[in-house]
């Protein structure tokens, strides 16, 4: 380079040098950000708007209604069938797809093409009432985690029985048991598993009295199995207590398996858990299956066992299993799915596994691969599998309903709805939709779905579902502000959480609530909102089970950023009169987990890390607090 | 690689000054910059597993925010067909000046790389924050090594006039 052009470099440089970088991007910053997403995988993008960059945005939020317009107008090449999923003959066959990857990887260099997971979010099916209130002996009612899925469960980091509060401690090592009964509010035992390093969530069966912790095992301290001598990825184990007498738990056994937390579902009696394992070049040889093959137990998974993908290439598995909570020390099934690392949307029989295949290269549109896999009292069958161009925003854009799966997905600068039969032969979908917008947030209700795009202007659309030939877009509604989570609220209403924009439509200035009545889908009204200025973000926009929401009970609970801290809120939403904030109390713990409103009859408990604020919901005054 | 919030945050201190000039020079003002540099960190972090070596993060993240800026700018200027029109230096100063508490550059650093096309602007914002060579430059954006150079040389040149 000449010296006159290296001046010129060497000037820009230098009249640079001094620009202050913006809080919101410093390192520090951006390690918290990761790690409250790294929590949930999910969502990173709504996140991202919500929290980060809350101060500079551009939205505005809106529903369209198309009555019969935009029919399948496609040639059938955005959605293709690959058959049904194949499993490997031998574990060479594994082999191979992670070196065919590896030479991939080399051709497009260091960097180029990757592939991302992103779309992670879970979603919450509705019918009529994910409400999610349930009758204990004396009717007394005690919320439950709000689910993506009405009848699969969720693990979190606070659980209730009705009387007690199963509470992760901080540092996540131990659970604490609280006792709620009478005016009382005292922590009577802890749960601490042997061996493990780190507690991810726990389940809590109530009629079955029992208590599942998901654990990372703690590798160096327990007597290392041969086949974890290979194993990069970590252990996780399920720990399962018998929680009989809640303050005299028991083990009752475990299960491991090879990789790192993932997620998990409970459904009828039988928990499924689901890991990720990398494979890495180091070390590996192909004659030692060891080195390359997760195990469950102690023992390799089988060749029959490994469903291999779309693409012969693969960098990593996702490993599920099945225990019954009759025998807690038992696996009853195991699968590996041969991967990149993509996302479970789980409905009441099928694991679908989606993953997205970014491409940072202008001209070619992502695809995301879809394999469904059907599961029944812990067993697992392999279903069919098929490719769609475009991406899946979060869980909640991916739906089974009679028979059908839809999906709501961005393509480059537009969006489409696909449903497709169980074995993912298009039935019918929508293309073209909301040109240089994309998917923000989506509650697929049965026969209708109700979708959030954003760009400047942000529709809230409504989708006939009803025939699954024919879906249909019905209703648009234009509002400000736009809603990056959508729960069903009883007969004919959707809330929505999200943030609202200043006039100008340039700058989120808080949190928003909206309550749409969709008694009539191709007509949805915006029935009330309620903006909480200066709450620059909630919880509730990235994690769902961040949400308390129970129409039953007419609760709406959550958690929301300010200036001065973080808040908790109750709302009750009356006809007539819309929303009326019944409480915003300042949340006092101090940890990295994230907060939890949980309601046991007339008591609201909000919890964060050690701290326990309980909380009258007939005078919504503090009544007790309890530190662990 | 496997990497978690920390280790990428180590990563990320070395050169996240160089990062969100970078963007600075290239997105119309700090809030774009800081979006788009956020995307960037996003999408690295969820794609750091098919990152094989630490050393290759940052020209690895300098790619991915590049093409982020590359996507914004096609975008925007599909939309602003209006900035097309203000040719006149005059008028893109007067529009510069406009804004300039929003941006952060010293106006005759934005000037000098509003008159850039973009695929000049992204070569010299990677010469100047990324530190990399013509080479390097070429894998990055995919170019002919030698199209890079003479394009470089010939934007440093415009910027040269207009530069104080």
């Amino acid at each position: 380079m000449l010296n006159q052009e290296q001046n010129v470099i060497e000037k820009l440089r230098k009249k640079s040098s001094d620009i202050q970088v913006p809080e919101n991007l410093t390192p520090e910053s951006v390690q918290h950000m990761l790690e409250k997403k790294g929590k949930k995988k999910r969502n990173v993008r709504v996140y991202r708007i919500g929290g980060v960059i809350a101060a500079c945005l551009v939205l505005v939020c809106g529903v369209f209604i198309y009555k019969n317009g935009y029919l399948n107008q496609k040639t059938g090449s955005e959605v293709r069938k690959v058959g049904q999923i194949k499993t490997a003959d031998d574990y060479e066959e594994v082999y191979e797809c992670y070196r065919n990857w590896e030479k991939e990887l080399e051709k497009v260099g260091a960097y180029g093409t990757a592939t991302a997971e992103d779309a992670a979010m879970e979603k919450t099916e509705t019918m009529a009432d994910t409400g999610s209130a349930r009758d204990v002996d004396g009717g007394m009612s005690y919320s439950r985690t709000n689910v993506r899925q009405e009848g699969v469960d969720e693990g979190d980091i606070v659980k209730t029985d009705g009387r007690y509060l199963y509470i992760l401690k901080n540092g996540q090592t131990e659970i604490s048991v609280v006792d709620t009964m009478g005016d009382q509010l005292e922590s009577r035992q802890t749960i601490n598993p042997e061996d493990a390093s780190l507690i991810y969530e726990m389940y809590l069966d109530v009629e079955g009295k029992k208590l599942v912790a998901i654990c990372e095992r703690d590798n160096g301290r327990a007597a290392v199995e041969e086949m974890d001598m290979y194993n990069h990825n970590g252990t996780i184990e399920a720990v399962t207590y018998d929680i009989s007498n809640p303050e005299k738990p028991e083990e009752l056994g475990r299960v491991r398996q090879s990789g790192s937390y993932d997620s998990s579902r409970m459904a009828d009696g039988y928990l499924y858990l689901f890991s990720n394992y990398d494979i890495t070049d180091n070390g590996i040889a192909k004659d030692r299956p060891e080195t390359y093959v997760p195990a469950v137990n102690g023992e390799l998974i089988a060749e029959k066992d490994i469903c291999l993908p779309t693409e012969q290439l693969a960098c990593g598995y996702t490993v599920l299993t099945s225990v019954s909570m009759e025998a807690p020390d038992k696996v009853c099934e195991s699968k590996a799915i041969l991967s990149g690392s993509g996302q479970i949307y789980v409905s009441n029989s099928n694991i679908y596994y989606y993953e997205t295949t970014w491409n940072y290269n202008e001209n070619t549109m992502e695809t995301t691969s879809l394999q469904r896999i059907s599961y029944q009292n812990g067993v697992f069958q392999g279903g069919a599998q098929a490719t769609i161009n475009g991406y899946i925003h979060d869980s909640f854009c991916i739906d089974e309903y009679k028979d059908h799966l839809r999906v709501v997905v961005t393509q480059g600068d537009t969006n489409a709805v696909y449903v497709l039969d169980m074995e993912f032969e298009e039935t019918g979908s929508i293309t073209e939709l909301a040109k240089d917008e994309r998917i923000y947030s989506a509650r697929l209700m049965g026969d209708t779905g109700y979708f959030v795009t954003f760009r400047e202007t942000d529709p809230l659309f409504s989708v006939d579902l009803s025939d699954p030939e024919n879906p249909e877009i019905i209703g648009e509604l234009k509002i400000p502000g736009f809603s990056d989570y959508l729960h069903p609220y009883g007969e004919g209403k959707l809330l929505g959480i999200g943030m609202n924009v200043d006039e100008k439509g340039m700058m989120a200035d808080g949190v928003k609530l909206t309550m749409f009545d969709i008694s009539d889908p191709s007509d949805v009204k915006e029935e009330d909102t309620y903006i909480l200025k200066n709450v620059f973000s909630t919880d509730a926009s990235y994690d769902y089970k961040a949400v308390l929401a129970d129409v039953g009970k007419n609760i709406i609970g959550f958690s929301g950023y300010t200036d001065g801290g973080q808040n908790y809120y109750i709302f009750e939403y009356q006809e007539g009169k819309g929303f009326v904030c019944k409480m915003e109390e300042e949340i006092n713990g101090n940890t990295s987990l994230a907060a939890r409103g949980v309601y046991i009859d007339q008591v609201l408990y909000v919890i964060q890390g050690n701290v326990i604020e309980a909380y009258s919901l007939e005078e919504y005054k503090k009544v007790r607090d309890l530190i662990l | 690689m496997r990497c978690d919030a920390k280790t990428f945050a180590q990563m990320y201190e070395q050169i996240y000054t160089d990062l969100y000039h970078f963007a600075l020079c290239l997105m119309k003002d700090s809030h774009e910059a800081e979006d788009v540099v956020s995307e960037a960190v996003i999408s690295a972090y969820e794609n750091i597993h098919s990152l094989r070596k630490k050393e290759a993060f940052k020209s690895w993240i300098f790619t991915i925010l590049s093409n982020i800026c590359k996507k914004r700018l096609k975008k925007a200027s599909r939309e602003n067909t209006y900035l097309e029109n203000m040719n006149s230096e005059k008028e893109l100063y007067e529009k510069t000046r406009m804004d300039e508490s929003d941006y952060g550059l010293a106006l005759d650093v934005r000037n000098a790389f509003f008159i850039l096309s973009e695929e000049e602007q992204l070569i010299i914002g990677l010469s100047v924050f990324g530190g990399y060579n013509s080479s390097e430059i070429a894998d990055m954006l995919k170019l002919n090594a030698n199209t890079v150079r003479s394009k470089r040389s010939r934007a440093l040149s415009k910027m040269e006039c207009v530069l104080k």
